[in-house]
This record gives structure tokens, C-alpha cells and sequence, in this order.
């Protein structure tokens, strides 16, 4: 594990973005990115990763409302990706992915709508995370990224702070992204482990 | 012999009730002085407390955050730039966050990349959230990036003077 911090969500739309978000990404002091694009994005990203010395690893994100359809899906995408992340639409498929070891992130507001006792304890051994997306807060979307940090810090949950950014400009300078904490007034050591922590612990 | 009995009896009734009065008076006494003294309990209870808030509450110190930017600003840019993070810090902490935190553009250096904003100390962290969330400026896309905080605007300098790291 690294002190560098990591950043899991990058969608580059095409290749030469691809390059130019990953050496952003460097230039911010970003160790671990994830990408989540096309076949030729991805083949850029991880050439220039490898460039710059930093660590890249493929992400894909489903979507799925029972777990009947999230385990259908996960037999699809086997092996395709190192970071799978859920975007659960019922609770069914969110407390399967708390308890599935393949899916490592639980993403969006709706995962955070169906925590409860059980999914806290499953997420906390199961070494899954919950996900909020900093580029929603760029939109003006502070509700949600407030309401994600007080639900990990009331309930112990892991938290990952991602930039989910589609070009280099949307990236988010890691202190800065630590220093969020400070708007839900949760202690800064929750958005410090989201960001230099969290994210090492999810893709090893 | 009846007008005895009748005095004597008179009498202890009357002492009774006496008796009687003095006690419910001394009990309304006794209330009166518990009451007193509960009030005055939580009197100095708050007084303490008053006295511990004030010497936690420390004298407000300045910091300097140290931050590095990407993207073009030049020198006639400064009082935007200084408007462009008030107005996000406001619209997240409200005005009075801003009368709290008294965050001013101190130094901005084109030639090194570099600006250096003054905030006080409890609101450091803050800052450094805002200073994320500004990304344009003149429609011209930005990053900045906090890399360091310090004490004295003397060692700000001389981290912006310092750091290379987003310069390239």
C-alpha cells in the first residue's frame, strides 16, 4: 500500500483524452487510477500509466436491480476488469453486493439509500466500499456527497471519494478532495482515508 | 371542672394547629431554600462552563495555504480569482461563513505558478474543499491545487518559491 492517493473512477471518452486525464492525474500526484473506457482508451491509459510509473487497473460498472441479474452479468464480465462496481437498483442487488467479494464498489445514491445494519457489517469484512462522485458536486450536487460522508461516518462504512472525470480539467487535486470532509463537518481523517486509504485497500 | 377540660382541651388544639402551620411553614421554608440552592447550583455549573469555552477558544490565528494552479491566469486575473473562491465559499457556508473564515487572496505569481490564500486556523480545511471547486475562471478552465499550509507568509513564499511540482 501506497501513500499516494488513488482516484477509481476515470472515463475517458476516446484515447488521446485517456492520455491526457492519466498525466493529469500524475502531474495532481495521483499513485492508482481506474479506467473505465473503450478498448483503446484503455490500452492508451495503461501505456501512459506505465510511462509515468503509476498503477492502472480496469473498472466496469453494472447495473442491476436483483441478484439473479447482478450474478448473470458478473458471469459475462469475469475476468475482463479488477475493479467491478455496482450500481444497485433494488435492494436485493445491493445487499448481494455487499456480500459478494468479486464487487468491490457500490456506487451511487441509491446504494446509499439501502444501507442497513447488515450491509454496514458485510461491506466492513467484505472489504467493499461505497463510492460518491465528486463530479456530481461540480454540478452543484452537495446534498449528495454530504449525505454519503455522514452515512460512512455514523455507520463505519469504508468511503471512496472519485472524480469520475471524462477530461483532465475535471480531476480533483487530492488534498482538496480529502479536505470535502470539511463540508459535511465529519472529521477530516474520513476524506483523508477515502482518498489515500481506501481506494489502495479496494484494488488489492 | 367542665370549664377546665374545656380551656385544656382549647389549648392543646390550638397548639396542635399551631404545631401544624409551623411545620408546613417549615416546610415551604425548606422547598424554598432547595430551590435556592438548585438555581444557584446551575448558576455556577453554567459560570464554569463558561469559563472552560473560554480557554478552549483560542486566539484566532491566520494560516496560509499554499496552493499551485494549472491553467492560464495572469496578473490582471488576481480580483477574479480572490471573487471566484468568496463566491464558492459562500455558496456553500453562507456569508457568515465568510465573516468567520476571512479567506483573502494574498499573493498571486504567475511566473511561478502559484498562489498563496489567507484563512484562519479553524477553517482551514475548509478552504482547502472550496479551493477544489473553483475551476473556471473567465471561461477558462483552472485547477487549483493546495499543496501546502504554514504559519507565516515568509515560509509560504518560500514553498511557492520551492515547489516545482505542477510548474511543467
Amino acid at each position: 500500500m501506497s501513500s499516494r492517493p488513488g482516484d477509481l473512477c476515470l472515463r475517458p471518452p476516446d484515447p488521446s483524452i485517456a492520455g491526457k486525464i492519466v498525466r493529469m492525474a500524475a502531474r495532481l500526484g495521483y499513485g492508482l487510477l481506474a479506467v473505465e473506457a473503450s478498448d483503446e482508451a484503455w490500452r492508451q491509459a495503461s501505456t501512459t500509466c506505465r510511462e509515468l510509473g503509476l498503477k492502472c487497473i480496469r473498472r466496469i460498472t453494472i447495473k442491476a436491480s436483483t441478484s439473479q441479474e447482478a450474478r448473470r452479468i458478473l458471469r459475462k464480465v469475469r475476468g475482463s476488469a479488477g475493479i467491478i462496481a455496482l450500481r444497485p437498483l433494488g435492494v436485493d442487488a445491493a445487499r448481494f453486493a455487499g456480500r459478494d467479494s468479486r464487487i468491490k464498489l457500490l456506487v451511487g445514491y441509491e446504494a446509499s439509500r439501502y444501507v442497513d445494519r447488515s450491509q454496514r457489517r458485510l461491506l466492513r469484512v467484505g472489504g467493499g466500499a461505497l463510492e460518491a462522485d465528486l463530479s456530481r458536486l461540480l454540478h452543484g450536487d452537495i446534498g449528495y456527497i454530504i449525505r454519503l460522508l455522514r452515512l460512512s461516518a455514523a455507520n463505519n462504512i469504508p468511503l471512496v471519494l472519485s472524480s469520475c472525470a471524462e477530461d483532465e480539467w475535471s480531476l480533483w487535486p487530492p488534498r482538496s478532495a480529502a479536505s470535502i470532509s470539511a463540508l459535511a463537518s465529519v472529521p477530516l481523517r474520513l476524506g483523508v482515508e477515502a482518498v489515500y486509504i481506501n481506494p489502495w485497500r479496494v484494488s488489492a | 371542672m367542665n370549664t377546665y377540660v374545656i380551656i385544656a382541651l382549647t389549648a392543646s388544639l390550638t397548639s396542635l394547629a399551631l404545631s401544624v402551620y409551623a411545620v408546613f411553614k417549615a416546610m415551604e421554608a425548606w422547598g424554598r431554600v432547595a430551590e435556592t440552592r438548585r438555581l444557584l447550583s446551575r448558576v455556577l455549573e453554567y459560570r464554569r462552563g463558561v469559563e472552560r469555552l473560554s480557554r478552549v477558544r483560542s486566539k484566532p490565528r491566520r494560516r496560509y495555504i499554499v496552493f499551485s494552479y494549472i491553467g492560464d491566469i495572469g496578473d490582471d486575473d488576481r480580483g477574479r480569482l480572490e471573487e471566484e473562491i468568496l463566491a464558492k465559499y459562500r455558496d456553500i457556508f453562507g456569508e457568515r461563513g465568510v465573516e468567520l473564515a476571512k479567506p483573502r487572496l494574498i499573493v498571486l505569481d504567475p511566473s511561478l505558478k502559484c498562489g498563496i490564500v489567507r484563512v484562519r486556523h479553524t477553517y482551514v480545511n475548509h478552504l482547502i474543499g472550496v479551493l477544489g471547486l473553483v475551476r473556471r475562471l473567465r471561461d477558462r478552465r483552472v485547477i487549483l491545487a493546495p499543496t501546502r499550509t504554514t504559519g507565516t507568509l515568509r515560509k509560504a513564499r518560500e514553498i511557492c518559491r520551492q515547489t516545482a511540482g505542477l510548474k511543467r
